[in-house]
């Protein structure tokens, strides 16, 4: 009898939460923005991120067996970055698009330094600048305004019509990027029309447009924002609603899977940055000049593109972000400012994955220098020096 | 209610207090054999003083101190030596006890359970009389109550803090005493106070426990007087609130330096069940022979709280609890700092507060760490395990100390939380031991 | 351009190519070259088992005439690099004789009293609080394999029962597996002693023999059969004393649960076939 009895050191029990229940919880937090997904784009999208999903798991799998050690594909962490990767492609990509982008997340973001816990760099975003340097035209969003045009079905077409809403010139030029772009890339000339997707330049406009400059400040049309927030927009497959993301992030919070440092600061920085730095843009004569500088659209900045699924799913990848709560703030604000100066200044529309895969790389030096104080310490130096 | 005194870092486990808290406390009958280790406390084994078919009686000194840090050990039942044996001891070494035939008459040894006057008493005598008892820590850390007591003289004590906290999940032996014997605690803490020439007692309480904070509330204040001022302090639920440090920390807001003892901020933590011992011992001249354990977990069907004489064998207690055949885990003390062990004869030590049984004790197996953070934030001592735990697993024991592994308090927050089941407790004991070993073999090198 | 590129560059290296020369003499550290020397001639293993930090601490430590080390302490180069090194510094040294490490534990059926989980590590088993070691002879091997990492040469193996088995043919005596056992089961002896006892327990012979089919039950055929005296019961168990012991063997054929073990037949096949390679 007494030979049934388990021996190990204290603690002797443990709490319920293990990795597989955090990587499930991060799924079932993704759930509302891919189930919009399927609304928005269609049963392809769902397709696209199936196939990441599986193949990040064969990969891990493989790679497991590979190395020699225990294959522990049954603690979802391959299906987080499979999610997490589908959802930061467009969704009308070809199939082997994700299925590149899972290998290389999985086989080379994460295995070869090491497996779960090694990895430097958040492996879904690196799988996504893979895709980006890789396959420029299908990843970045110019290629969009072909399938407004009936490609991708009526699941697009119809939505996209309550896009910008009233406008009819507009149409065209909206659907042709994502609102970033209209930001930063997507030129108008006087009537509205889109003249060139190559240099920076927006016009004055009347508000037949989602976007425009006047005396030197953005304006955007009333209802742009709302429609950007709830995903009546275009982007990557699961990013477009920061709304459904936002119920996502909310799950995570009760869950206390994150916390709220790396959210707030960064969504923070991107606000600040973005009211605060002026923006370039080609006036009407096509000179470059700036926005003022404290009237940036703050707002628009934080609910477009991927700062939300930026912010709530990325930068809050455990393995990658500090271990300490005041280094989290000090990542989570150095991802803010760092997309915003992408998006601005950049060469790209989007910031947010290599805000998040620089900020990874600096972890290590913000763990060193946030090391909390041992309890006791502070009063021993006092006593040294009285 | 405003904000409750507590500490930085900490965790919530759920307590399992529910299944023995409203158990009063039971008096256990004896068993008619009891074995009583000579190693209760921290310290130098007890020498054996009697030898086989020696009549004692209850309260005899059966073992000597071995020098200071030491405590006797005296014998828990009247009746006859049968035999002097090895056994085990919870923290898995083996050490000699004495077993004995109890013939069922209970009689007190000559001047035991003679009642005195405790306002007669002047400071040493109630050192002495804590040393002749043989009081140790009853909290679990076993560190021997009269060497608490006697502090260098450079060391002024300005504060003493009784420990309600209970803050291990399951125990509930020390809340049904400050229910029951509210009396005992705070006449005890007024002896310890006279003992160490101080005039600020307080008793630190959960939460959780507020009928238990209520009545000492209230006895702190009618006892109160004489320039002697008694605090209930009500404190956050959170583990390790109990832990020396952080309870300092919590109450008086004083920071214990690293590598120091309470003392060396004025103050001495004992737990309420010692403070009733010495009063016990002041007032009635009882050695320690008994205490209260709570023998509880889904291993027994009715968990009681017993008051049961030192040397009872656990397998007794639990058998009168309803023990089931299929317990896998077997721990004395609380889940988290308690020490699991495989013998069900060990009997009932000094500082065993508890005896708990687990049927579906989980076998984890561990990867890597995936730095969540979750250990850092737990941590009392803010140390960050998770680092510590890398730099172990790979062997740098010295790296280990830089980082600070030996202000480790070893109080299992970090482990507890580890959502990849790393054992990081047992990796810092490792390193410990490890930095220990070097340290002397070092010191064995320098005296060639 | 180029022009401009190449004067420039050039500039700057000539001028940091002086303040480099200028800093070489000036904090020029003189060493003595016979530290370099031995160092050479040393394996750079860095194992420790000299006792220096490293193979460069022992080669300073042997020059320093402060410290002034044995120069015959290098246990994996054996004789030749003490030959070596007393050739640097100018003396003979008598041959240092190769050591080699042993295991005083047979493992064989031991009881196991529970299941142990946690750290896979010898010394992390035994610590407090684990209940002894989930062997029932708080004396033997744990099994867990602490030696073999600590072995720098790759040496030792955990062989069947769970007990590690030394390769002498890698095995340098380095002592590194006899500081990491926490129960002090492995010895290092030098090659010529080839009798031993190989177990530690010294629990009463009765529990000896109950809970494990290899252990020394003190029965004392050993101490009346040896010639020599060289044995006595210590604790419950066999101790030979080397100083006495002429390795005869006698007391092998009667341990009656085939304890003590002489090694002098492979040891000497093994000195044999060595000597051969070299010749």
């Amino acid at each position: 009898m007494s030979n049934n009895f388990i021996v190990n050191t204290s603690p002797h029990i443990k709490t319920p939460a293990g990795v597989n229940t955090i990587m499930r919880d991060v799924c079932i937090a993704l759930a509302p923005a891919f189930a919009f997904a399927l609304y928005r784009f269609g049963y392809w999208s769902i397709a696209v991120t199936v196939i990441a999903v599986v193949s990040a798991v064969v990969t891990e799998y493989i790679c497991q067996r590979m190395r020699k050690v225990k294959v522990t594909i049954d603690d979802y962490s391959a299906v987080v970055t499979g999610l997490l990767l589908a959802a930061v492609i467009p969704p009308n990509v070809d199939w082997y698009i994700p299925m590149i982008g899972s290998i290389v997340a999985i086989g080379i973001a994460k295995h070869c330094f090491g497996g779960l816990g090694c990895n430097i760099w958040n492996p879904a975003l690196i799988g996504r600048a893979f895709l980006q340097v890789s396959y420029p035209t299908k990843i970045n969003s110019g290629t969009w305004a072909a399938i407004t045009n009936g490609k991708m079905g009526t699941s697009i077409m119809g939505s996209f019509s309550s896009l910008v809403g009233k406008s009819k010139t507009s149409t065209d030029i909206v659907t042709s990027a994502t609102p970033l772009e209209q930001l930063s890339k997507v030129s108008f000339n006087a009537n509205g029309d889109l003249i060139t997707s190559a240099s920076t330049k927006v016009v004055d406009r009347t508000d037949d447009c989602a976007i425009w400059v006047s005396n030197n400040v953005i304006q955007i049309h009333k209802g742009f924002i709302n429609d950007v927030f709830l995903g009546n927009t275009f982007g990557c497959i699961a990013e477009i609603s920061a709304f459904a993301l936002l119920i996502g992030g909310l799950y995570l919070f009760a869950k206390k899977i994150i916390s709220w440092e790396i959210p707030f600061s960064y969504i923070g920085a991107v606000a600040l940055f973005g009211w605060a730095l002026p923006a370039p843009y080609a006036n009407t004569v096509g000179e470059i000049a700036y926005t003022n500088a404290f009237t940036g659209p703050w707002l628009l900045h934080i609910v477009s593109g991927g700062v939300f699924i930026g912010a709530l799913f990325m930068a809050t990848d455990m393995v990658t972000s500090p271990i300490t709560r005041r280094g989290q703030i000090i990542f989570g604000l150095g991802c803010g400012f760092i997309t915003v100066m992408i998006r601005l200044y950049g060469g790209y529309p989007e910031g947010v994955c290599y805000s998040i895969l620089l900020m990874n790389t600096v972890v290590p030096i913000i763990d060193t220098f946030t090391r909390p104080k041992v309890f006791g310490t502070s009063i021993k130096k006092k006593a040294e020096v009285a | 209610m405003g904000e409750l005194k507590t500490f930085k870092g900490g965790t919530h486990p759920h307590d399992f207090k529910e299944l023995a808290k409203n158990q009063k406390i039971a008096e256990c009958d004896v068993p008619t054999e009891v074995i009583v280790p000579m190693a209760q406390h921290i310290g130098a084994p007890a020498k054996v003083l009697v030898k086989a078919t020696d009549e004692v009686k209850r309260g005899q000194l059966i073992g000597e101190p071995a020098g200071f840090v030491s405590a006797g050990v005296h014998s828990p039942v009247s009746g006859k030596v049968k035999k002097i044996i090895q056994c085990n001891t919870p923290i898995g070494t083996t050490c000699q006890a004495v077993l004995i035939e109890n013939d069922g008459k209970d009689e007190w040894a000559d001047g035991c359970n003679v009642d005195t006057d405790v306002s007669t008493l002047s400071s040493a005598d109630i050192c002495k009389k804590v040393a002749w008892a043989g009081i140790v820590g009853m909290g679990g850390a076993t560190f021997p109550t009269h060497v608490k007591l006697s502090p260098p003289p450079e060391k002024k004590i300005d504060a003493v803090i009784l420990n309600g906290v209970e803050c291990e999940p399951y125990l509930t032996s020390d809340y049904r005493l400050m229910l029951e014997k509210p009396e005992t605690i705070v006449e005890g803490l007024k002896l310890l106070l006279k003992a160490v020439d101080c005039k600020n007692g307080y008793i630190g309480i959960e939460a959780n426990k507020e009928d238990a904070f209520r009545i000492m509330d209230k006895l702190c204040k009618e006892m109160s007087g004489d320039g002697i001022t008694l605090i209930a302090e009500l404190l956050e639920v959170k583990y390790p609130q109990g832990a020396e440090k952080q309870l300092i920390k919590a109450i008086l807001d004083r920071e214990v330096p690293s590598g120091g003892l309470p003392m060396d901020v004025g103050v001495v933590v004992q737990n309420v069940a010692t403070a009733s011992a010495v009063y016990e011992a002041c007032s009635k001249n009882r050695p320690l022979t008994e205490r209260i354990v709570t023998a509880t977990g889904d291993g027994v069907k009715e968990p009681k709280n017993f008051l049961a004489r030192i040397g009872t064998p656990a397998k007794y207690l639990l058998g009168k609890c309803g023990f089931k055949e299929n317990v896998n885990k077997l721990i004395y003390g609380g889940p988290m700092m308690g020490m699991a062990h495989f013998d069900l004869e060990m009997p009932v030590n000094k500082g065993m507060s508890g005896i708990l049984s687990l049927c579906n004790a989980e076998v984890y197996e561990h990867r890597r760490c995936i730095r969540c953070g979750r250990c850092v934030e737990g941590c009392p001592q803010q140390l960050l395990p998770s680092e510590l735990s890398l730099v172990i697993e790979s062997g740098r024991f010295n790296d280990s100390k830089d980082i600070n592994v030996l202000d480790c308090i070893e109080c299992g927050v970090c482990t507890y939380v580890c959502p990849a089941r790393r054992p990081i407790v047992q990796w810092i004991k490792l390193a410990k031991y490890e930095l220990n070993r070097q340290r002397l073999r070092a010191a064995a090198k320098e005296k060639k | 351009m180029f022009i401009t590129a190449l004067v420039v560059m050039g500039i700057i290296g000539i001028a940091l190519g002086m303040v480099l020369a200028w800093g070489g003499k000036k904090f020029y550290v003189k060493i003595d070259e016979r530290v370099e020397k031995i160092d050479e001639v040393l394996p750079g293993a860095n194992c420790g088992a000299c006792g220096y930090p490293g193979c460069a601490g022992y080669a300073e430590a042997i020059v320093d005439e402060e410290q002034n080390a044995a120069v015959n302490l290098c246990a994996p180069g054996g004789a030749d690099v003490a030959q070596a090194v007393a050739s640097i510094m100018g003396g003979e040294v008598d041959s240092a004789e190769p050591k080699f490490a042993f295991t005083c534990c047979q493992g064989g059926d031991v009881e196991t009293k529970f299941e142990y989980t946690g750290v896979m590590d010898c010394r992390a088993a035994s610590l407090a609080g684990i209940a002894g070691g989930s062997k029932a002879c708080t004396y033997g091997c744990l099994g867990l394999g602490t030696c073999v990492k600590a072995c720098p040469f790759g040496a030792i193996t955990i062989g069947k029962d769970r007990i590690p088995v030394v390769d002498e043919k890698k095995c340098t005596g380095c002592n590194r597996c006899v500081d990491a056992c926490p129960r002090g089961i492995n010895r290092v002896d030098p090659e010529s002693r080839t009798v031993f006892v190989k177990c530690k327990s010294q629990d009463k012979g009765a529990i000896a023999n109950k809970i494990c089919t290899h252990s020394c039950i003190a029965c004392r055929k050993c101490v009346k059969e040896c010639p020599f005296d060289a044995i006595e019961i210590v604790n419950n168990l066999a101790v030979i004393d080397y100083d006495k012991c002429k390795l005869c063997g006698k007391c092998v054929n009667v341990c009656p649960k085939n304890v003590i073990v002489n090694l002098r037949k492979e040891r000497r096949e093994r000195k044999k076939s060595r000597e051969a390679k070299q010749g």
